[in-house]
């Protein structure tokens, strides 16, 4: 399917998707990170967190995985990763958002002139 | 664990099933991280905001597991009941049955009383809807198993508390409801539709003396008790279609040979009672029960033929459903209007009636023509009885209101009640050939492919 039907992504799906960009990770430090990203202007809450979570799972941009970081419960504890396919979205986003910057700089460069 | 978040393991249990047996443990860490993490005012804040955020992802979860049901009664693949299924659990069986053997309970316990010479059921009613509520509190925890399928009829007892306008469109949610039920699993809609059609009969009995009456009550609840759990047990659409049909014929024939004896005089002192006026009373009603038995099932074997049929032939088979239910709210808004003088007027819903019966035939045909261009496997005789069977749905739901309530039916100048027995007795034929025919095709297409032929 064509991933620019895709776009553009929610802003909640495109923190999520940076989060996890580089590493795995457990719902928890989702949630951190996206604060982080956002300097402290999105803060997801749990169910929002999840609902969004099992969107992308069942898009199949995100996969479970074993949670690399140690963990102190008894628990198993999830953690999430981007699939090839979620990756791809995350790249076409990035690109998508670089064009309408660079698309801005070039008007505002033109009224200048 | 402290009070929130046990609130918050509480508030978890409400999401639907499948989201919650795949995501309620790890929230209930997460949440409980988050609530650790703060102290004083930012805590509160916090918390604020998870419960804010599980109440909004709690609408969203269930508006998309409805959306998902919606659009599974478009695309699933429906199954033909296999010839031996493998029969259903006892301890199932027994919870179908129980709803209506708990009401036959209800019935024989003093919760009623007598008045202007009818027994009415106030704390009965009560204590049923509490019951109700609360096994469907049950059922919705377990993820809806089909028992739980046998309690959905009593809510049919809202209708008690609707105001009388509200008649014009309870036909038409049912039968949108029994649809919907059946497209999910027609052992289900069975469990639904059969009490309501033996609840159906019980109009007929009116003005009979109150002790015979209660009789016939207690007996239907029974006998739709034992139905019900035989439904379960047997698994399989084509033998609950029979017995729940069975059952009705059996409680209308109880039913009507009360009445006809009973009428508004004891027995010694009625008029004798007539075959005809046996018929009249039995025919209509037993036609107008089983279209909530065969009605969704053939709906449903309409809509496995649109799997042959692309897009276009799903777009025929919406456009036929808008037509019937259009044509479904024409008669009984026709009905309606012609005892009031409040409306729009008789011909707006004639008119209904008829551009119901066109936009149904213009789309199944073209979702019959899509099918047969797509290799149907079914042949044009099957093809055929499927498309004109369901077409008729409507009109024989009406039949006890044009002869009971002697209403013309929309577009007629003349009242069925006023033709002459033979005349019933051709209409009453013509009906007991659709119901046969419309069983017959049913039980055929629900074999496995091959098995039909």
């Amino acid at each position: 399917m064509d991933i620019s039907a895709h776009l553009p992504l929610t802003e909640t799906t495109y923190f999520i998707l940076l989060s996890l960009a580089p590493e795995p990770k457990h719902g928890y430090a989702i949630l951190k990170d996206v604060e982080a990203l956002s300097e402290q202007r999105v803060r997801l809450s749990t169910g929002t967190l999840y609902g969004a979570l099992k969107r992308l799972l069942d898009d199949g941009w995100v996969r479970r995985v074993s949670d690399p970081q140690p963990n102190d419960t008894e628990r198993e504890r999830k953690a999430y990763s981007l699939t090839e396919r979620g990756k791809r979205v995350l790249k076409a986003e990035l690109a998508r958002m670089k064009k309408l910057v660079s698309m801005a700089q070039l008007r505002a460069v033109e009224e200048e002139a | 664990m402290n009070v929130w978040q046990a609130l918050y393991l509480w508030l978890l249990r409400m999401y639907p099933p499948r989201f919650r047996e795949e995501f309620a443990d790890e929230m209930a860490v997460v949440f409980a991280q988050v609530m650790q993490e703060a102290n004083g005012w930012p805590r509160w804040l916090g918390l604020a905001r998870e419960v804010r955020g599980l109440l909004a992802s709690l609408l969203i979860e269930h508006g998309l597991a409805l959306r998902q049901a919606g659009d599974d009664l478009m695309t699933n693949s429906i199954a033909p009941s296999p010839l031996r299924p493998a029969p259903g659990a006892w301890k199932d069986a027994a919870w179908a049955g129980a709803p209506h053997a708990l009401v036959a309970l209800l019935v024989v316990l003093p919760l009623g009383g007598i008045q202007n010479g009818s027994t009415y059921y106030p704390t009965l009613i009560f204590i049923l809807m509490g019951l109700t509520a609360l096994a469907l509190i049950w059922g919705w925890r377990l993820g809806w198993p089909r028992w739980a399928a046998s309690w959905y009829a009593y809510l049919a007892l809202a209708v008690l508390f609707l105001p009388q306008i509200a008649l014009l469109i309870i036909p038409l949610l049912t039968a949108a409801w029994l649809y919907w039920l059946t497209r999910q699993d027609p052992i289900k809609g069975l469990l639904v539709a059969m009490p309501l059609v033996l609840v159906l009969w019980m109009p007929v009995t009116e003005f009979v003396e109150p002790t015979l009456r209660n009789r016939l009550v207690l007996g239907a609840l029974v006998l739709a008790a034992l139905v019900a759990a035989a439904i379960v047990r047997a698994n399989n659409v084509r033998v609950g279609l029979w017995l729940a049909l069975g059952a009705s014929l059996l409680t209308g024939l109880l039913a009507a040979y009360v009445r006809i004896y009973w009428h508004t005089l004891p027995p010694e002192h009625s008029v004798p009672p007539t075959v005809a006026g046996l018929a009249e009373l039995f025919a209509p009603q037993l036609l107008a029960g089983s279209t909530l038995l065969i009605g969704p099932l053939l709906l449903r074997q309409l809509g496995e033929i649109t799997k042959g049929g692309g897009r276009a032939g799903v777009m025929g088979y919406r456009l036929a459903l808008i037509g019937l239910a259009l044509n479904l709210f024409g008669h009984v808004g026709y009905f309606w209007q012609s005892d009031s003088i409040v409306g729009p007027g008789v011909a707006w819903f004639s008119a209904l009636v008829y551009a119901g019966w066109a936009l149904y035939f213009g789309g199944v045909l073209w979702l019959a023509a899509e099918a047969r261009r797509g290799q149907t496997p079914l042949g044009y005789g099957s093809l055929a009885l499927l498309v004109l069977i369901p077409s008729a749905l409507p009109a024989i739901w009406m039949l006890p209101t044009w002869f009971g309530f002697r209403i013309v039916p929309a577009g007629f100048s003349v009242g069925l009640y006023d033709l002459d027995d033979i005349a019933k007795y051709v209409i009453y034929g013509v009906g007991l050939i659709w119901l046969l025919a419309g069983g017959g095709l049913v039980t055929r297409l629900s074999l496995r492919p091959g098995e039909a032929a």
